[in-house]
């Protein structure tokens, strides 16, 4: 118990130390605020898009309502061709502390009779191209970059500096071996590192908008704390071998530049020699093609259309002379013509992403990383999910509105009550976990390890040079 | 004296183990990063090529069709790759690779590959640019942080200083030698560079470009060797020298980019998808209603009394009309979403104060032609085409298809007629007059750092 306040003494004595804390801190709150900053400019956006969606869905109801047979001003109200609802994913769960690709990734669309899966996202973000490069500062960045920084710094001369002092030989003439010294040295430390780590993700939950999500917050955590814990268990295998304080520092340093910087760039340049993500500019031809090949062959692709759906037929003549049941055929066929691309351009994209799922353990950077994306819900899983759940949305929307627009009729009032509305649903919490999970058992099964290395190494310590 | 230092101090390099492994890895990875970058450089080519063939024939085999139905279905323009792509990919991946010309409206940028990458994208990317940005630095980090203060701490600065050598021509040797010591460890992936570059095209705008980035990368060098003795010779040990500049490079290559960035972001806000195109049709709305009148003044300009006897297509006077009514609330949109970028690109800029890895960065992206500035000039030069493309069939419709309109129908000629993007990339001297500020701030990184080096070096405690 003694070593143990020694040693808090000793630590909060650092002044450097304390330095880098205090820069830590002021890091982390800007990262917090700037996190929760960003949730909000994305919360307001999506209520705001769905508002209008919905505000514009009921005025159109509102005019079927007061048209009732009679000819009204403007655009023919209810017209199945001309109604369309958004799309939008909301800010994942915790958003506020991982941006992940969220300022990258489309999250809205269109859903109307005439949209195709193959351009439903066309529409993107316009975030500038610079802070795309740099990245987000956020909370994930200051734990998978800096915070193993920190721990460096704490222990890197855990015992070199007790032995470049002297003091070593002497504090091993007192009941202590130096195992446990080690031990005590790293639970002083570690704990320090916790409980600064609960603090700064406990602010940031307080911060955000996302204080329900006790699951999602408690895996958060067990990333941050296990990824922490690799880090100790590394620092505790470099100070065993016995080496200068200084070199110790080079060591660990390195080790971090390499797992953190150089390990996850090199992994994209392999997988992108590798699993080359498959280019759009490649699949635009064949949707052009497809294109004009549809509107050349229209007549046909409308007889066809009939043929397979007689129950929409009794406007035949109508429907030859209308150019928007022209369009919705020609919608039709050439996503049908794309699809098949479209599946293998996916499959592709789809494995290269797999890969890199399974190859991010070969840097806690990429594990913790990954783990933080899928937490928050900014990670790849959920944006495939939105995905489908988008593509699925416009499936049902057209299947609503095909039968009024080939019967050339607005949409009732019952109709319009009836209407289906886009909502994300949520993964759940608990599959997210068991997705992560292998994750923080990997580092935190490393960093045990690690220690469990560094204790047994002590026998061969050399305590004087 | 002073070469005797510089080759005392290089064969303190090759001696030292922790000098050897970190040059072999800056220089693996330099010449890999070179390397995969000439391969997407020629893969970039090679794509673009093939989708230029494919809408070039799409366009000429698309059969009768009336004008705007063909301006509807249009063309696309694809943004070439600049030759430096192989060195500093820039924003590329972050910004589209090709954009629609179509009718009625200037469109964003499609396919950004950034989207379909995996996220591990976002740590960066390994090339010749990121490798000299974040590991040059760290290399001259441990090459000279123990340098003065590992002779002070071993006692054999005193001896030197009992030889009379003075102790600025002993830093300034030390320096010389580190900066040789690194211009070696790079040689290689200079001479690949060079020669990249000559396969490249070699013309002397390409060469201007080679030039400039040699000049900014060595400025860039100087600045952190300049810094690294700064550090070692006030610092009272080698550990706290070590610790100052490991602190010195996490916040100028680490922080301060991605502070910066979010700072532009926060003080400049970008618009949200929603805002933008929600503004730009309301504006779009505005221009074509305040036009009601267009049809009266055709029909007084022609004498005639209704659209049935005018002697064009009144749809593609109206077609062309409205395009023109257009244009205006477009280059007032997009000018000032492009406002809005250049001004968090100065807010980049400003915080190149805390970091000449962002200036660096900067000028390293504008010289190899993958910045903000180039992009725009190539997303300008498209616009201008659309319009001279769209305007050239509404011109066809209003001449040919008087009294016919939408059923009038041309054929093969007409698409083969139509004007073609031609693109000509911008030299060097023609983008770069908004960077001034960043070469005026990494100048000033260089003589400031250098001098506190110096100073400090005279100022050298012996003991």
């Amino acid at each position: 118990m003694r070593i143990l306040r020694y040693e808090w003494r000793l630590l909060t004595g650092d002044r450097s130390l304390i330095w880098a804390g205090l820069l830590l801190a002021l890091l982390t709150t800007y990262a917090v605020f700037n996190g929760a900053r960003w949730e909000r400019v994305r919360a307001a956006e999506v209520v705001e898009v769905v508002t209008a969606g919905d505000e514009a869905i009921a005025a159109e109801a509102d005019r079927v309502r007061a048209a009732m047979g009679d000819i009204v001003e403007g655009s023919p109200p209810g017209r199945p061709g001309s109604l369309s609802y958004p799309i939008v994913l909301p800010p994942g769960p915790l958003v506020a502390f991982a941006a992940g690709q969220t300022d990258l990734q489309p999250y809205r669309a269109e859903a109307n009779l005439f949209a195709r899966a193959d351009n439903l996202f066309a529409s993107y973000q316009l975030q500038s191209p610079l802070s795309l490069l740099a990245g987000r500062f956020d909370l994930a960045f200051v734990i998978t970059y800096l915070f193993p920084l920190l721990v460096i710094a704490l222990t890197y001369n855990m015992i070199a500096i007790e032995r470049e002092r002297g003091t070593l030989a002497l504090a091993l003439a007192q009941p202590v071996t130096l195992q446990g010294l080690l031990r005590r040295k790293l639970v002083v430390r570690a704990s320090l590192a916790a409980i600064s780590v609960v603090t700064i993700c406990g602010a940031a939950l307080l911060a955000s908008g996302s204080g329900g999500q006790v699951l999602r917050f408690g895996l958060w955590l067990a990333v941050a704390l296990s990824y922490s814990l690799f880090w100790f268990g590394l620092s505790a295998v470099v100070n065993s071998i016995g080496l200068r304080s200084h070199t110790n520092a080079a060591i660990l340093v390195c080790c971090w530049l390499a797992l953190v910087l150089i390990v996850p760039t090199a992994l994209n340049l392999a997988l992108q020699a590798s699993l080359p993500a498959p280019s759009r500019l490649d699949r635009l031809g064949e949707v052009r093609r497809a294109d004009l090949e549809a509107q050349a062959h229209r007549a046909e692709l409308l007889a066809e259309f009939f043929h397979e759906h007689p129950d929409l037929a009794a406007d035949r003549d109508g429907a030859a002379a209308d150019f928007w049941r022209w369009f919705f055929v020609i919608q039709r066929e050439i996503e049908d013509a794309v699809r098949p691309l479209d599946d293998e351009f996916e499959a592709q994209l789809k494995a290269q992403q797999e890969m890199a799922r399974r190859l991010q353990f070969i840097s806690p950077a990429l594990v913790a990383q990954q783990a933080f994306n899928d937490i928050a819900g900014t990670g790849v899983v959920r944006h495939w999910s939105f995905v489908e759940q988008a593509r699925s949305f416009v499936g049902s929307w057209q299947d609503f509105m095909v039968g009024p627009l080939f019967n050339d009729r607005a949409l009732t009032v019952a109709e319009f009550e009836a209407l289906p509305r886009f909502r994300f649903q949520e993964e759940a919490a608990s599959s997210v976990s068991r997705r992560v999970l292998p994750g923080i058992l990997l580092l935190g099964g490393c960093g045990l390890l690690l220690v469990g290395v560094a204790i047994g190494r002590l026998r061969q310590y050399p305590v004087v040079r | 004296m002073l070469t005797t230092i510089v080759r005392k101090e290089l064969r303190d390099f090759t001696r030292d183990g922790r000098f050897r492994w970190v040059a072999a890895t800056v220089l693996v990875l330099s010449l890999l990063g070179l390397v995969s970058g000439w391969q997407y450089r020629g893969t970039s080519i090679g794509l673009r090529h093939a989708a230029e063939r494919v809408d070039e024939a799409s366009w000429l085999g698309q059969g009768e069709r009336n004008p705007h139905s063909a301006a509807h279905f249009a063309r696309y323009a694809f943004k070439p790759t600049p030759p430096l792509t192989y060195f500093d990919r820039g924003i590329n991946r972050y910004v589209g690779e090709a954009v629609w010309l179509e009718a009625h409206s200037q469109d964003p940028f499609d396919f950004r590959q950034a989207e379909d990458a995996s996220t591990a994208l976002r740590f960066g990317e390994l090339t010749g640019a990121w490798t000299l940005q974040y590991l040059l630095p760290l290399l001259i980090v441990v090459m000279g942080f123990g340098t003065l203060a590992g002779e002070r701490e071993s006692g054999t600065l005193r001896q030197l200083a009992s030889l009379g050598v003075r102790p600025s021509t002993l830093a300034m040797g030390k320096m010389l030698g580190v900066a040789t010591a690194m211009g070696l460890v790079l040689a290689p992936a200079l001479i690949m560079g060079a020669g990249l570059l000559a396969l490249a095209g070699g013309t002397g705008d390409l060469i201007a470009r080679g030039a400039g980035l040699l000049v900014v990368y060595t400025l860039y060098l100087a600045v952190f060797v300049s810094v690294t003795f700064w550090v070692s010779a006030r610092a009272r040990s080698t550990r706290s020298a070590l610790v100052g500049l490991l602190g010195f490079w996490v916040i100028t290559v680490l922080v301060v980019p991605r502070l910066a960035a979010d700072l532009g972001e926060w003080l400049y806000p970008s618009p949200s998808f929603a805002q933008f195109y929600g503004e730009l049709g309301e504006d779009l709305g505005a221009a074509k209603a305040g036009a009601a009148d267009f049809e009266q003044q055709l029909l007084d300009q022609y004498g005639v009394s209704s659209r049935e006897e005018l002697p064009i297509s009144y749809a593609g006077a109206s077609l062309q009309a409205s395009e023109e009514r257009s244009n205006p609330v477009f280059d007032e949109h997009f000018g000032r979403l492009w406002a809005t970028y250049e001004r968090q690109g100065q807010v980049h800029a400003i915080a190149g104060l805390l970091s000449p890895m962002i200036l660096v960065r900067d000028l390293s992206m504008a010289l190899a032609g993958t910045d903000v500035s180039h992009h725009r000039h190539f997303a300008d030069a498209a616009e201008q085409h659309r319009r001279v493309f769209i305007k050239f069939l509404n011109d066809d419709m209003t001449a040919n298809a008087a009294g016919a309109d939408f059923a009038y129908v041309a054929g093969a000629d007409l698409w083969a007629d139509a004007p073609r993007f031609e693109y000509q990339a911008p030299t060097v001297v023609e983008v770069f007059r908004p960077y001034a500020m960043s070469v005026l701030l990494l100048v000033t990184w260089t003589v400031v750092a250098f001098a506190g080096a110096v100073v400090a070096t005279r100022r050298l405690r012996i003991v």
